[in-house]
């Protein structure tokens, strides 16, 4: 899938990018040329050579703080992300496996999040629990569940009306088997596309809840907590605020593009769509499909 | 179980169907009302009947797979002298594919459209049969040249969209014999295909059928096919068993009025008149 996606020219701009976030979660902080935390007299400057994008109310370097900020903005929409996969994406292939009781449970728990206003509940669920950035990242991922459980029930009743699922059946077969074999292919796809979208999700929620004032405390450098602080010094500094939201602009529309291609080429549209790209660059359609 | 034991003087009964009765739950229409059949072993049993006649569905009920809103409502499946109402999903999982399998209508839509077919057949032998994932594939391999695929290596490794529906139903078949059952349940297993095809996958369903000593059902809205292989016809129609016999006397002495007009459709539209007629023109 990896390799369709590569031969798709969006596709190589939506790795690329969502590569250079992967680099900078892991190098971000050792790139930066100040110390994110360090203050100095040099308060709400301009952009010039000793600050690149200019210094924020505390005299801190912007883009120390931008490239220092990364992992924590990137790790957490990840968390996000996968804790909403793993809480909806089982229950929801269980849900078809397990009997009526646990269908109906699940189906109508899952109601229940949808109903839920995100952001208010994650702020009073932060206010019950502590304001960290953990609980609140769980409680965005346990938002999003619904979603992953919503796919996954539904690729599974799918699979599990197939005739090849009887034919699995009538060899004897038994769920663990039929889950094994036949509803993990079938549930992958749908379900990567749908985290694709959900990081994107996540990170929107995790610079809006930081900007809130919500999970990261400052001074701990996030993109949301910049956006909050730049935005009351706008008549010093007009652009400031564009600095942490272009990253954030520019990544959550990497992993939709991601989304929308892993949907394009899992299935037969796309590999016509990978063949004709292929084509394009002088490569034979038989290469990897 | 002690069915090693018995003579070979009277073959013991594998499936006994009595007085069976399956309804619709939701809007309680009797499908099946009463029905009785049993199978033999080593015998060939032909269902005939025409669509809806209740005749898949009872072979369903046989199966244990029953589609959702359906019911048994009456009556008991004795499968190998076991009384398969008591069956747990457990009990299911043991009985189907080593006791009691079937191929059906359609082979494309009964494999799994993104895994190869070679795959397929030895995931069956190394689930159930617990072999090794070498084991298996020879096995495997051996399995589909049995069911006659000139090259099971090239097969294998095909994906079902790649091959035809007597190759498909070949496949189905290598794996419904792949853990030895002891009753077949072939369900309008030949009617897709073409002509000749259908000769030639009937031909392995026989041929399959003595070389294992299976029982073997066999489903069809076809006379020919019934006639070809069936040793005693029952013959279904809205639910009942109208008529039953040994084929010879179903088909040249039919007591029921619907019998009566299959087998004089049969002679005006079957195969035989064709044969008749092209082997006049011949000589």
């Amino acid at each position: 899938m990896f390799r369709n996606i590569w031969a798709i020219r969006s596709g190589r701009l939506a790795i690329l990018i969502i590569g250079i976030a992967v680099l900078l979660v892991a190098l971000g902080p050792l790139l930066a040329p100040y110390d994110p935390l360090e203050g100095s007299e040099l308060v709400l400057s301009g952009p010039s050579f000793q600050h690149p994008l200019g210094t924020d109310y505390l005299g801190r370097d912007s883009l120390s703080r931008l490239l220092a900020g990364a992992p924590l903005s990137i790790a957490s929409a990840v968390q996000v992300g996968v804790i909403g996969l793993v809480v909806g994406a089982v229950p929801g292939v269980l849900s078809v496996y397990s009997g009526r009781f646990f269908e109906w449970v699940t189906l109508r728990l899952i109601d229940t999040l949808i109903a839920l206003p995100f952001l208010v509940f994650a702020v009073a669920v932060t206010a019950l629990l502590g304001n960290a950035l953990t609980q609140a990242m769980i409680v965005v991922g346990v938002l999003t569940a619904p979603a992953f459980y919503r796919v996954a029930r539904a690729s599974t009743l799918a699979v599990a009306n197939s005739p090849y699922v009887e034919a699995a059946q009538l060899a004897g077969a038994d769920v663990s088997w039929i889950v094994r074999k036949h509803v993990t292919g079938k549930v992958f796809p749908p379900l990567a596309i749908t985290l694709a979208s959900t990081l994107g999700i996540g990170l929107i929620a995790v610079a809006a809840l930081s900007f809130l004032g919500i999970g990261v405390q400052p001074p701990a450098p996030t993109w949301g907590g910049m956006l909050a602080s730049d935005l009351k010094y706008l008549t010093f500094r007009p652009f400031a605020p564009l600095i942490p939201s272009i990253p954030i602009i520019v990544l959550v529309w990497a992993f939709n593009l991601l989304a929308d291609l892993i949907r394009d080429v899992s299935g037969e549209s796309g590999r016509r769509l990978v063949a004709r790209s292929r084509r394009r660059r002088g490569l034979t359609s038989k290469q990897g499909v | 179980m002690s069915l090693l034991l018995t003579t070979e003087t009277a073959p013991e009964t594998v499936l006994r169907v009595t007085d069976l009765r399956i309804v619709n739950e939701v809007d309680e229409v009797v499908l099946v009302d009463g029905v009785d059949f049993e199978l033999r072993r080593g015998q060939v049993l032909g269902i005939v009947g025409e669509s809806g006649s209740g005749k898949s569905i009872s072979l369903r009920a046989v199966l244990g797979l029953l589609p959702a809103g359906l019911a048994i409502a009456g009556g008991t499946i004795e499968l190998f002298g076991d009384d398969t109402s008591r069956f747990t999903n457990v009990d299911w999982n043991h009985v189907r594919g080593s006791g009691i399998t079937a191929v059906f209508q359609d082979p494309g839509s009964y494999l799994n459209p993104s895994i190869p077919v070679g795959k397929q057949v030895a995931e069956v032998l190394r689930v159930k049969r617990g072999l090794g994932r070498r084991a298996a594939k020879a096995q495997a391999l051996t399995l589909l040249d049995e069911v006659r695929i000139h090259d099971p290596e090239l097969v294998f490794r095909q994906y079902p969209h790649e091959l035809s529906g007597g190759m498909l139903q070949r496949v189905l078949l290598a794996i419904a014999v792949s853990l030895e059952p002891r009753i077949l349940i072939a369900d309008e297993a030949t009617t897709a295909l073409d002509v000749t095809v259908q000769a030639e996958v009937l031909d392995l369903i026989v041929d399959l059928t003595e070389r294992h000593g299976l029982s073997l059902i066999v489903v069809s809205h076809d006379l020919a096919v019934v006639a070809q292989v069936a040793d005693a016809v029952v013959v279904f129609r809205d639910g009942v068993i109208v008529e039953r016999g040994s084929t010879a006397q179903v088909l040249h002495d039919p007591q029921h009025e619907y019998t009566r007009l299959l087998v004089s459709e049969h002679e005006l539209y079957g195969l035989d008149r064709f044969t008749r007629d092209v082997a006049a023109h011949v000589s």
